[in-house]
């Protein structure tokens, strides 16, 4: 019977506690939001005036719209395995596309590792080729288990790249497939693979120069 | 009289404009803020970010054009308001974090339909952001009926317990610090702001005065 009024006072006490902490923390919380402004915007607000901040954000408005691209522009979503092919804002394509599996491949013995990631960020169109050869790098004979060929006509693939490719640097492409059932999946090694029709019209329309957008 | 009585009203009618003028001042400074942060990123080739809880939606920018944008479902505020400004993110953190598949050499699978890539699909649902300050983002989707009634208890425990002790812990050592939770609209969302946010790219949180 003691014992029960021990821990019955003990179990208030913790409760008389807790509930203690949780006031002071809710109290603490009302103080900081209805001080919602920082100090330093209300150090800000009070050296200016309504005209001039007006003023000001439509330049600065005006002068973000001087840093966006102008012209045909290509997207890649490599999350959704889409490409998007735009004239300024207006869309002029959407494609299915392949971009990178994320995979990772060690050489076995050796010290070289690749992750087939397509890489993200801003890139521009500088290589345009019709009917393009693949010089196939070093990784593309050790994924497949085979011994790196010395001589360099064994690196020469002329079917695997399709009609076109448009270089993006450091050997990226966007480019055609001999898989186009994988189209909309993350399977390639970097580059980014387009079905034929689709990448026709962004050969056609994209120039030396275009901005490509990868995210 | 008449004239008392036209100026008491003209000088009623100017305090009243009072407010309404800091309020609209408050907005175009909060406004200067977010331009000019953007300003400055949209200067330099790299993507970012904007979580705009105006528009309540975050948005994918680069060189000024958005990229992509994902509609926000609900968000909910703890602690110190943030400074509209750019912070690096600094942290992706979540339970089961994707793991990257090792290929074997010799073993073609351009044929195999179950590939074993990593895709959108084994991107986390939950997780939180970090970035400087003290500013911690949550970002979960809108659960699923079934899940609902674990996600309330885990949501009260946070939100009544944990949240309040972290205040005055930290109040007690004076440091300030803010959490954001985001409810994406649906778990798609969710996984693809996963995909899209990489640590070290910029985010803009802009959370105007209401």
């Amino acid at each position: 019977m003691n014992k029960n009024k021990v821990y019955r006072t003990a179990l208030l006490g913790l409760a008389i506690v807790w509930v203690c902490l949780e006031i002071a923390g809710y109290t603490i919380v009302l103080f900081q939001h209805s001080r919602k402004i920082p100090d330093e915007l209300e150090k800000f607000i009070a050296e200016k005036n309504l005209r001039d901040l007006q003023a000001k954000n439509r330049q600065l408005a005006g002068r973000i719209k001087t840093f966006s691209p102008r012209g045909t522009l290509i997207l890649v979503d490599t999350a959704e395995n889409r490409l998007y092919l735009k004239e300024g804002t207006k869309m002029l394509r959407e494609a299915v596309v392949s971009c990178g599996s994320g995979e990772v491949l060690e050489e076995p013995g050796g010290t070289r590792k690749w992750v087939f990631d397509t890489p993200r960020g801003e890139y521009a169109v500088q290589s345009k080729l019709v009917d393009p050869t693949w010089i196939k790098p070093d990784w593309a004979f050790i994924e497949e288990g085979e011994k790196v060929p010395k001589n360099f006509n064994d690196r020469i693939d002329e079917d695997s790249l399709g009609d076109f490719a448009l270089g993006f640097g450091n050997g990226y492409f966007i480019h055609g497939t001999l898989y186009t059932r994988l189209l909309g999946r993350n399977v390639t090694h970097g580059c980014i693979r387009v079905g034929d029709a689709d990448l026709e019209a962004i050969f056609q329309k994209a120039g030396s120069g275009t901005r490509i957008y990868i995210y | 009289m008449l004239k008392k009585a036209s100026g008491a009203l003209a000088l009623f009618l100017w305090l009243l404009s009072i407010p309404a003028a800091a309020d609209e001042k408050t907005k175009a400074a909060e406004m200067y803020q977010l331009l000019d942060a953007e300003a400055a990123l949209a200067k330099a080739p790299s993507s970012y970010f904007i979580m705009d809880f105006n528009e309540k939606a975050v948005f994918l920018k680069a060189r000024g054009i958005v990229l992509k944008k994902w509609e926000l479902g609900k968000a909910k505020f703890w602690g110190k308001a943030v400074s509209i400004k750019a912070f690096k993110l600094m942290k992706k953190s979540t339970w089961f974090p994707p793991k990257r598949k090792n290929i074997v050499p010799g073993k073609d699978e351009q044929g195999n339909v179950d590939l074993g890539v990593l895709e959108l699909k084994d991107m986390p649902a939950i997780y939180s952001l970090t970035f400087p300050d003290r500013i911690r983002v949550s970002v979960r989707p809108k659960s699923r009926k079934f899940f609902l009634f674990f996600r309330n208890v885990g949501t009260a425990f946070r939100r009544y317990t944990y949240l309040p002790l972290k205040t005055l812990w930290l109040s007690l050592k004076k440091k300030s610090f803010t959490e954001v939770e985001l409810v994406m609209a649906n778990e798609r969302d969710s996984k693809a702001l996963f995909w899209a946010f990489l640590e070290g790219q910029s985010c803009i949180i802009y959370q105007p005065r209401k």
